[in-house]
């Protein structure tokens, strides 16, 4: 099994800079990688990771979470989709990155008319009652 | 076994049970105190020294002696739920279990007042008179472990042959039925066994009987006549979790039969935010933590969602397959 990447390895071996709750995350996603017996060092070489785009902390936590919870990142995709019709115009539209919910937070800037004809045509057209049954229904045999 | 400092808390001494511990442990030493809280919870002492040094303390409980149990803990929507508190700690070292770090120390407490105990439950029971009201054991110590030491069934199964509408449930992974050797079943008293796949076991229930040794315990209680449960809980994910699971369902059905289990709950594995941390901590290596643990509503560490469903579904499925009935069958805490 590899060795579980002690506290403050990641801060002296990551070619990018990172924010204190960036490096918590990359530890607790970088000890999943050496508990599953993966390589770890692999996270941790400038030249691999620039080579395939990976050059900040975020996309770094990015790409670690879609390598290790596969399934989860395709449920998130499957539901920024669903909700790819309330983004645009006056509205943003958030979902629970948890899972746990089918919440959905919704920020609207209205300037003018347009923008207000907008957002309820955006809201009308949205169908709640599939996206909760989007929600429910989701099920995944892995992480 | 070997305890190495014995606290008794002076105001504990009058109570008939002291008496009947001492005479089942040999300490190497004995310590009179005021209060065992000032000596237990004096200064936080590492989870995994329980490893090396076992000291007991016995004591009064004060404060709550009956709590209302959490939503979906126990099996019934209708009926009410509460626990009591017996002792503190265990003596099995379960990776996942949420008494690292609830107290500041992993001591063994075991409280005396056992009258006060059943007096609250006598008053509980009675306010709801027209009301199934369940009491669960087990909540803070597993409920059989130390039964032969802290010899207090006697006096709970008094009250529950009393008392019909109370119901009380001693949940366990102990095979240590001395205590029970000496009760007579009743209708209203279930013994709960925490079962999971016997890899799992072997990996993650350090200190506790395998499973095999479980399920002759149950088989022995069973032929006694006692009612039984079946918790298994946590369910911990595998790649191949639905084969082991189903495995270990078929040795249930073939060993015990369905028809002598009264309820089987299903619960995935789940943490309170400072037992996560302190569990990883304890043990770094442990599969348990190779997996995605989201904070929940309830602020639990869980699996995300759907791979909770999903094995909850999977698990009731199999057990359906297999002949349980699905009115027995329940989700716990979730």
């Amino acid at each position: 099994m590899a060795t579980l990447p002690q506290s403050g390895d990641a801060e002296k071996q990551l070619p990018f800079r990172a924010t204190q709750s960036e490096l918590r995350i990359l530890r607790e996603l970088l000890a999943i990688v050496a508990l599953r017996g993966g390589d770890t060092a692999q996270w941790q070489n400038e030249d691999l990771l620039t080579s395939r785009g990976i050059t900040t902390a975020v996309a770094c936590i990015a790409a670690l979470k879609e390598e290790l919870f596969p399934e989860e990142a395709r449920l998130r995709r499957s539901r920024a989709n669903a909700i790819k019709a309330l983004n645009g115009g006056p509205l943003r539209a958030h979902f629970d990155q948890t899972l746990e919910t089918a919440a959905l937070t919704v920020h609207a800037h209205i300037q003018n008319r347009a923008d207000y004809e907008s957002l309820l045509k955006r809201l009308q057209t949205f169908n709640f009652d599939e996206w909760q049954d989007l929600c429910n229904n989701e099920r995944i045999n892995a992480d | 076994m070997q305890i190495d400092t014995l606290y008794i808390e002076k105001g504990a001494e009058a109570h008939a049970a002291v008496a009947r511990i001492r005479s089942k442990i040999n300490p190497q030493r004995i310590e009179k105190i005021e209060d065992y809280q000032t000596v237990f919870s004096r200064r936080k002492t590492d989870y995994l020294t329980k490893r090396e040094t076992r000291n007991m303390f016995i004591a009064v409980k004060r404060g709550a002696l009956v709590k209302e149990a959490p939503a979906a803990y126990g099996y019934g929507s209708d009926d009410l739920h509460y626990y009591y508190i017996h002792a503190y700690n265990c003596v099995y070292e379960c990776e996942y279990c949420y008494l690292q770090g609830y107290f500041s120390s992993p001591d063994l407490v075991l409280f005396v007042n056992h009258d006060e105990i059943i007096g609250e439950m006598k008053s509980v029971a009675a306010q709801h008179a027209a009301k199934r009201v369940w009491f669960h054991a087990g909540e803070f110590s597993d409920s059989l472990a130390l039964s032969h030491i802290s010899d207090e069934l006697q006096d709970y199964w008094k009250f529950f042959a009393e008392t019909p509408n109370a119901w009380l449930e001693l949940r366990t992974k102990s095979i240590n039925l001395q205590a029970m050797r000496r009760l007579e079943p009743l209708p209203n008293a279930v013994v709960s066994f925490s079962l999971s796949t016997p890899a799992q076991a072997e990996l993650h229930d350090r200190e506790a009987p395998s499973i095999p040794q479980r399920l002759a315990a149950m088989q022995r209680l069973k032929e006694r006549g006692f009612k039984l449960g079946v918790h298994f809980d946590p369910l911990i994910y595998a790649a191949d979790f639905s084969q082991h699971f189903e495995h270990l369902v078929a040795e249930l059905a073939q060993t015990i039969g369905f028809a002598a289990i009264d309820y089987l709950s299903l619960g995935v594995v789940r943490f309170a935010k400072d037992v996560f941390r302190e569990a990883k901590d304890n043990y770094p290596e442990s599969q348990i933590f190779a997996r995605n643990f989201i904070q929940g509503t309830d602020q639990k560490m869980r699996y995300v969602r759907p791979l909770r469903m999903q094995m909850l579904e999977t698990g009731k499925d199999i057990l359906k397959k297999h002949g349980c009935p699905e009115d027995k069958i329940y989700f716990c805490m979730e």
